[in-house]
C-alpha cells in the first residue's frame, strides 16, 4: 500500500505533518488526503513515528557541564619574564653554538681583541699548571710507566701553538714576553724528555693517569678535557640562569592559576 | 537575568554569566548528544566540549535562536567524536553490569514518583527509540533528533547541519519511513497506546 506512495508524496505529507508546507501546496495536499485512503494511512503512519518519537524520554544531563577558568582558558596567563627569559635562554644558546663553531670559535685567529687577552690569560694559565708538574717529573721514579714520545712532544706542540696564536694577532710586547716564555718552558721539558723518557709525567694528564693506573701495562689514552673559555662558561651560566628563571616564573604563574580554581 | 543579557555578559566573559546558559541548555545538549552518538560516556565528552567550544566562539554569535546555535555546535562536535571513533574500537550501547547482564532499570529512569511497572515501560520504550534510531543513517538520524527530539524547525535544521531545505525535508521523510518500519518490529515493547495506535494506522 505505502509502495504505491512517491518519494516526493512522502516528502510532501511530512512535511504537511509538521506544518513545513507553504499555504497552497498545503491546501493541495489536503485536498489529495480527503481523495486518497493510501495517503491518508501514510499520514497516520508518520504522526504515530512522530507522536512515539516526540514521547522518547528525556535523558536528564548526568552532570552539571559549567565551565571553569581552568577548562576555557588554553593556558594559565603567563608574566612577560616567562617569554622573555625564554627568548634570553634561545639567543644565549645560539651565541654559545657559535662560539664553539671552528669559524667563529673564540679559539681562532680571528677573534675579538678581548678574547684575544683571554686566551693569553687561559695559556699563562695552563703553563702555570704545567710548571709544578715539572719537579715531579724530574722526581718520578723510573718504574712508572710514560707516555709514548710520540704523545708527549704532539702535545707540547699544542701548547706552543696555543700561546703563540694571540702574540702574532696582537703584536704586543707584554704577548711577546709571554710567548717567549713560554717558549722556553717548553724547549725545556722537550729536552727533558729526550734525556729521561720519563717526560710524560710533566703532563697533568699523565700524572693523573698514572696516579689512576699505577703499573699499568697499557699504554693511557689522554681524557679529553672540556676545555671552555671565559666567555663560553659566561655564556652557559646565562643559559642555565635563564633557563631556570623562565622554569621558575612559569611554574609560579601555574601554581598561582590552578589555587585559584 | 533574561537570556539575552546572560550572553551579553558572557560575550564580554563573564563566565558565571554563561554557566548559567549551561544549566538551562545542558540537558538538551545531553539529549540530542547521546541520541545522535548513542553512547552515555561519548555524549558526555562531546557536550563537555560543545560548550567549552559555545565559548570560546560566543563572540561569534549574532543573534537568531540561541539554542539553534547550541545544536549546530553540538551536532558538530558529534560529528568530530564520529570521525575520532572510526579510529577505535565501538562501545555498546546498552548498559551492562559488570556481570555482563543488561540493567533493567538503569539509575537515571529511577523515578519515585513512577511505578516500577510504568519505569520498566518508559526504559523499554526509550531503549526501543534509541535502537530504531541508531539503526538510521547519520545523517537521516541528526534531522530526526534535531526536528523531531529538539523540535527545530526545517529552516532552523537546515542552518544547524547546514544543508539545504529540501534535504531536510527529504531525509526527514525517509527517516520517519524507516523508523516506522523498525518500531513495527519491536512493536511488543512499545506501550499498549502505541501498538494500537500503529496498528491502527497500518
Amino acid at each position: 500500500m505505502k509502495n504505491n506512495i512517491s518519494p516526493q508524496d512522502l516528502k510532501n505529507i511530512s512535511a504537511y505533518l509538521d506544518g513545513e508546507l507553504n499555504a497552497s501546496s498545503s491546501r493541495k495536499m489536503k485536498d489529495r488526503l480527503e481523495r486518497d485512503p493510501n495517503l491518508r494511512t501514510a499520514l497516520d503512519a508518520m504522526r504515530v513515528t512522530k507522536n512515539i518519537l516526540q514521547r522518547t524520554p528525556k535523558r536528564p544531563a548526568p552532570r552539571n557541564f559549567t565551565l571553569s577558568s581552568q577548562m576555557v582558558a588554553k593556558s594559565p596567563p603567563l608574566p612577560r619574564m616567562v617569554p622573555a627569559l625564554n627568548y634570553a635562554t634561545a639567543f644565549a644558546m645560539i651565541l654559545f653554538f657559535f662560539s664553539v663553531l671552528p669559524p667563529f670559535s673564540l679559539g681562532s685567529e680571528s677573534m675579538a681583541p678581548a678574547n684575544k687577552e683571554m686566551l693569553m690569560e687561559s695559556a699563562d694559565m695552563a703553563m702555570e699548571e704545567f710548571a709544578p708538574a715539572e719537579e715531579p717529573a724530574e722526581e718520578a721514579p723510573a718504574e712508572e710507566e710514560a707516555m709514548p714520545m710520540a704523545e708527549a712532544p704532539a702535545m707540547e706542540e699544542e701548547v706552543f701553538e696555543e700561546a703563540e696564536a694571540a702574540p702574532v694577532a696582537e703584536g704586543e710586547s707584554a704577548g711577546l714576553s709571554a710567548t717567549e716564555e713560554t717558549s722556553s718552558r717548553a724547549e725545556a721539558e722537550t729536552e727533558k724528555v729526550a734525556e729521561t723518557d720519563q717526560v710524560a709525567e710533566s703532563t697533568p694528564f699523565a700524572s693523573l693517569q698514572s696516579t689512576a693506573i699505577p703499573n699499568s701495562e697499557e699504554v693511557p689514552e689522554p681524557i679529553p678535557a672540556p676545555s671552555f673559555t671565559r666567555w663560553q662558561e659566561i655564556l652557559l651560566v646565562l643559559i642555565l640562569l635563564f633557563a631556570l628563571g623562565g622554569f621558575f616564573f612559569r611554574r609560579r604563574a601555574m601554581l598561582k592559576w590552578e589555587s585559584q580554581e | 537575568m533574561d537570556e539575552a543579557t546572560l550572553i551579553r555578559e558572557a560575550k564580554k566573559g563573564d563566565l558565571t554569566a554563561f554557566n548559567k546558559l549551561v544549566l538551562t541548555y545542558q540537558d538538551m545538549l545531553y539529549n540530542t548528544a547521546y541520541r545522535i552518538i548513542g553512547d552515555p560516556a561519548l555524549a558526555d565528552d562531546a557536550v563537555q566540549e560543545a560548550f567549552i567550544s559555545a565559548f570560546q566562539k560566543l563572540k561569534s554569535y549574532r543573534g537568531g535562536s540561541f539554542k539553534s546555535w547550541l545544536l549546530r555546535i553540538v551536532t558538530n562536535t558529534c560529528y568530530d567524536e564520529f570521525r575520532r571513533q572510526k579510529r577505535k574500537p565501538t562501545t555498546p550501547l546498552d548498559i551492562y553490569t559488570d556481570d555482563g547482564e543488561e540493567i533493567e532499570s538503569p539509575s537515571w529512569l529511577k523515578d519515585p514518583t513512577l511505578s516500577p511497572e510504568k519505569q520498566l515501560e518508559t526504559y523499554e520504550l526509550e531503549q526501543a527509540i534509541q535502537r530504531c534510531i541508531q539503526a538510521l543513517p547519520l545523517e537521516f538520524r541528526t534531522v530526526v533528533v534535531l526536528t523531531e527530539l529538539q523540535g527545530l524547525s526545517y529552516q532552523e535544521a537546515a542552518k544547524a547541519i547546514k544543508k539545504p531545505l529540501g534535504t531536510i525535508k527529504s531525509r526527514l521523510a525517509r527517516a520517519r519511513t524507516r523508523l516506522q518500519k523498525c518500531l513495527q518490529k519491536v512493536k511488543e515493547l512499545l506501550p499498549a497506546k502505541f501498538r494500537l495506535e500503529g496498528e491502527t494506522s497500518s
